[in-house]
């Protein structure tokens, strides 16, 4: 069950949107005309393997970079031109928290305090004791779990609409991750805000995300909604019947939409795009295929199967 | 505002150890006169002294320090988002750490001073003046965004920086050419509103260019290594290109940019004349030219000093020399230049002689052109013209005031004037005289004298060299006594009635004198022997002046109305004389006589007839001269 779930009902406004987004360093292309858009109320993960694009689509609908070519928009606008105002409605966690060292917890909230209208300092004092996130050490002197959990906090002090939390795990242990993310899902199930994250903790993003984004070089070759996406992958295995001939069994597969398929002299195991129960009931009836199984997969496994090595597409 | 104050704010806090710092610094220095070179006596000098050496470097470490991190270390560490993902603009983002960056600078300074102050008790505030505050303030800020574009020009990894020392290179050679063509035409006015504007400029276009990286490059340190590249770049080039073209406009100057004529030497005939005055638009520049009044062509001139022409024209006034400096910084060498002023089309001549000096003083010509004589390594040497072979020279001279003048085509007249400083009589010196015969080269010692002179530079010699105008100082006063220019013997003594005035040696050897007493002008004229022959009134005057003898038997003076005011602009006007009758021709309100500094340059008195005494400044400053006969005047240069 995802936040997005418990969260109300989605409007039909993009809060924050690319529109045939390009960056490139150079030669290097790190996106390539890429279109998504982040909906009002939506937990919407962009997924991709490193050096996939992730941070430099963040930066440019933060309005911290300017894209190549297309047009990154926040609150219908273009984000580069109307950071300065629309940030004071977006929370941010980078990837890794820019917070100045030298500066403790409280003089963070106090400097952050100033600049929005809806600052809640007693909730910020009040979530950072919870954490057991010292107030009057250093930032730099924080572990990189409290430091993430410090960004967090002060992202979400002035309420934002929006939240972008673009690889908020990077670096934490499991345990760290875990609390990351349970903490986000109680804030998250508690304000209804939007939030747009990159993250390569695909198992946390599997309890949050209502829509997932996926990158492969550079290219978004998956925006779909979570629900929908499991619905449509199943990692289907069957036993090739002794007498079968050739690669009859494997036909059958592709003929469900396989992305990837492994053969042995025993059986087959494929991972299907473009599940139906009405297909695999008559894939289930070929004479060839013996022991059918068709297997939910998490969100990993469609990540793997998607931007892997293999063909990918979805 | 509020975001930048808040900006600066945390700069503050977060960089407030260097106050600290500061302030300790500041404490130690009131240890100072424990060092063990430090002199009983001078223990405050030394802490006073070791207190500016910390504050000089607070300030300057912090501002470079600062400079260096306040942007780039987050870029570099992609920390600046943190700024950017707030709603903050990127100029207040810029503004707070540069005034950041500014106070912690100057503040540290302070500090670091502070302790010695409390001590000195104002022996510290001596140090400063209030004048100073701007370069301080600007040479911090210059300190500050110079580091900055350089730290942010390195963490961007760009190749940009290659660009980036091209341009400098280019900008900055661009530059020093601009400036040191202003330093050779001697625009020193120009110069230094040109150094001071490319100052103000460089400094708020290496602000700008901070600004742009931050506002426009954000948190991509390529992109903002490229915006301020090209907003300081850019910049700069444009600027320079302002500075070439107003140099070029400058030095352009013709002398119909005149605005006035300041200083004129004039040939002995024909109808070039050396000019020198401030040109028109040009903030002060003065250029120099030699001039052909009759056809209007003309050569520019290496201008020395406002006050000196350095150019000498033969006697027959078909050739010109001057000096010109062969690099215009440092002046060491002058080569010579000379000018057939008979031919039309014919450029400077380079005859093959430099002399290394400061400044070698105006070069001599023979009557006929052919030679020509300076002054060199404390010698009087000739050249011959044109091909500038070594024709004589002197023994070395005392080491005192020189002058030479050709008195023939064979013989230069050398003086000096040395100097006894004998406390409050500056003026008593010695005069040696000699003469350099360039038949066989000798150099012979014809006189020296001791005298005691009112005006020690006042050494006039008759057009022929024959005699020497000099003004003692008496326990009585000061006399006028004309001597024998080779013997310095005293042949005449002018004891005019009712003071003394200025003197002029007249072309049938009698001399005049033009003064002033009960509030009216007079001219007396004189015999060789000092005996008054006529006087004649020029009505009420306050100062009079003999400046000519435009035509046998007439003396162009200038008759000064008012003191101060003297001069075309001011309450005189010209008058020429008729010494025979006494009649006074008026030439109208501030049309005088050109009263220059001629003696600098050659100390004979101008010949009767020729242009040099026939000179007339306008009310407006232009240039004209005088028609003896008719009183009538014709423009020759500058305002009408």
């Amino acid at each position: 069950m995802s936040v997005h779930d418990h969260t109300h009902a989605a409007d039909d406004a993009a809060l924050a949107a690319l529109d045939r987004v390009t960056v490139r360093y150079g030669s290097t292309v790190a996106a390539a005309d890429v279109t998504l858009e982040v909906r009002c109320g939506q937990v919407y993960a962009l997924l991709g393997r490193n050096g996939a694009g992730k941070s430099s689509l963040v930066r440019c609908l933060l309005g911290q970079q300017r894209p190549t070519e297309g047009r990154a928009l926040l609150f219908g606008a273009d984000a580069w031109t109307t950071r300065r105002r629309a940030m004071a409605r977006v929370g941010v966690v980078p990837e890794d928290p820019d917070l100045p060292r030298n500066l403790h917890a409280d003089d963070l909230a106090a400097f952050a305090a100033r600049l929005y209208p809806r600052w809640d300092s007693v909730g910020v004092a009040a979530r950072l004791d919870r954490l057991g996130v010292p107030r009057r050490l250093p930032s730099g002197r924080l572990s990189k779990g409290q430091r993430t959990q410090l960004a967090l906090t002060l992202a979400l002090a002035h309420s934002p609409e929006l939240l972008i939390l673009d690889d908020p795990t990077l670096g934490l242990d499991a345990v760290a991750r875990r609390e990351l993310w349970d903490d986000l899902i109680v804030d998250l199930a508690d304000r209804g805000t939007t939030v747009l994250l990159t993250t390569h903790d695909l198992a946390g993003a599997d309890g949050i995300a209502g829509r997932v984004g996926i990158l492969k070089g550079g290219r978004l070759v998956l925006d779909e909604d979570l629900e929908a996406l499991r619905a449509r992958f199943r990692r289907v295995s069957f036993r090739r019947r002794p007498a079968s001939v050739g690669e009859a069994g494997s036909s059958r597969l592709e003929a469900l939409g396989a992305l990837a398929v492994a053969g042995s002299s025993l059986g087959f195991e494929a991972v299907v795009s473009s599940f139906s129960d009405d297909t695999f009931a008559r894939f289930s009836a070929s004479p060839e295929v013996v022991d059918p199984q068709a297997r939910a997969m998490s969100l990993e496994e469609i990540f793997v199967a998607v931007a892997g090595d293999g063909p990918g597409g979805a | 505002m509020t975001a930048t104050l808040l900006i600066v704010s945390r700069e503050l806090r977060s960089r407030r150890a260097v106050f600290v710092a500061a302030l300790c610094a500041g404490l130690l220095t009131l240890a100072a006169p424990l060092l063990p070179w430090v002199e009983p006596g001078s223990a405050a000098d030394a802490r006073v002294a070791m207190a500016l050496v910390f504050a000089a470097a607070f300030t300057g470490g912090t501002a470079v320090a600062h400079g260096a991190t306040m942007v780039a270390t987050d870029l570099k560490e992609r920390r600046l988002g943190y700024y950017f993902a707030r709603p903050l603009a990127g100029t207040a983002i810029w503004a707070g750490k540069l005034i950041a960056g500014l106070l912690l600078a100057l503040g540290s300074g302070l500090l670091a001073l502070l302790p010695a102050a409390a001590v000195a008790r104002g022996q510290l505030t001596g140090w400063f003046e209030a004048g100073a505050v701007p370069f301080v303030v600007g040479g911090t800020l210059l300190l500050l965004g110079v580091a900055h574009l350089v730290a942010v020009a390195i963490a961007s990894r760009s190749r940009l920086i290659v660009l980036d020392l091209v341009a400098l290179v280019v900008v900055c050679g661009a530059g020093a050419l601009i400036l040191r063509r202003l330093v050779a035409a001697a625009a020193f006015e120009v110069l230094v509103w040109a150094v001071v504007g490319l100052a103000v400029t460089a400094l708020a276009l290496v602000l700008a260019a901070g600004w742009a990286q931050v506002a426009a490059g954000r948190c991509d340190p390529v992109r903002g290594h490229r915006f301020q590249s090209a907003a300081l770049w850019g910049g700069l080039g444009a600027t320079v290109l302002l500075l070439g073209a107003l140099t070029a406009f400058v030095t352009g100057a013709t002398p119909a940019s005149l605005r006035a004529v300041e200083n004129v030497q004039a040939a002995g005939s024909g109808s070039w004349v050396a000019v020198q005055g401030p040109a028109r638009w040009r903030g002060g520049y003065r250029p120099s030219f030699l001039v052909d009044t009759d056809s209007g062509r003309f050569i520019r001139l290496a201008t020395v000093e406002w006050w000196e022409l350095p150019v000498a024209f033969s006697a027959d006034g078909r050739v010109a020399a001057w000096l010109q400096p062969v690099d215009p910084i440092p002046r060491r060498f002058w080569e010579l230049k000379t000018l057939d002023l008979t031919s039309d089309g014919a450029s400077p001549g380079s005859p093959p002689v430099v002399l290394r000096s400061r400044w070698p003083g105006s070069p001599q010509l023979s009557p006929d052109g052919r030679h020509v004589a300076l002054l060199e390594d404390r010698r009087a040497v000739v050249y011959e013209l044109p091909d500038g072979r070594l024709r004589a020279a002197s023994t070395e001279l005392p080491d005192g005031k020189t002058r030479i003048a050709f008195v023939d085509d064979d013989r230069l007249r050398v003086e000096v004037w040395t100097g006894l400083n004998t406390g409050p009589r500056l003026n008593l010196g010695e005069l040696t005289i000699g003469v350099l015969h360039l038949h066989n080269g000798r150099f012979e010692v014809t006189a020296t004298a001791k005298l005691d002179l009112a005006y020690h530079w006042y050494r006039v010699l008759s057009p022929t060299a024959r005699r020497m105008v000099l003004v003692h100082r008496t326990d009585a006063g000061k006399k006028t006594v004309i001597h024998d220019s080779w013997t310095a013997e005293p042949v005449a003594r002018l004891s005019p009635a009712g003071g003394l005035g200025a003197t002029w040696f007249l072309d049938d050897g009698r001399f005049a004198m033009g003064g002033v007493s009960d509030g009216r002008g007079w001219v007396e004229v004189f015999d060789p022997e000092g005996t008054t022959l006529a006087r004649h009134d020029l009505g009420p005057a306050r100062r009079v002046t003999g400046l000519g003898e435009p035509s046998l038997g007439r003396l162009l003076t200038e008759i000064c109305l008012n003191e101060p005011g003297c001069g075309h602009e001011g309450d005189a006007e010209g008058a020429v004389v008729d010494l025979a009758t006494g009649a006074v021709q008026h030439l109208g309100r501030g049309r005088v006589p050109f009263r220059g500094y001629q003696w600098v340059s050659s100390p004979l008195q101008s010949a009767p007839g020729s242009l040099a005494s026939r000179l007339l400044l306008n009310p407006e400053g232009g240039l004209e001269a005088l028609d003896p006969e008719t009183g009538a005047t014709r423009h020759l240069l500058g305002p009408r």
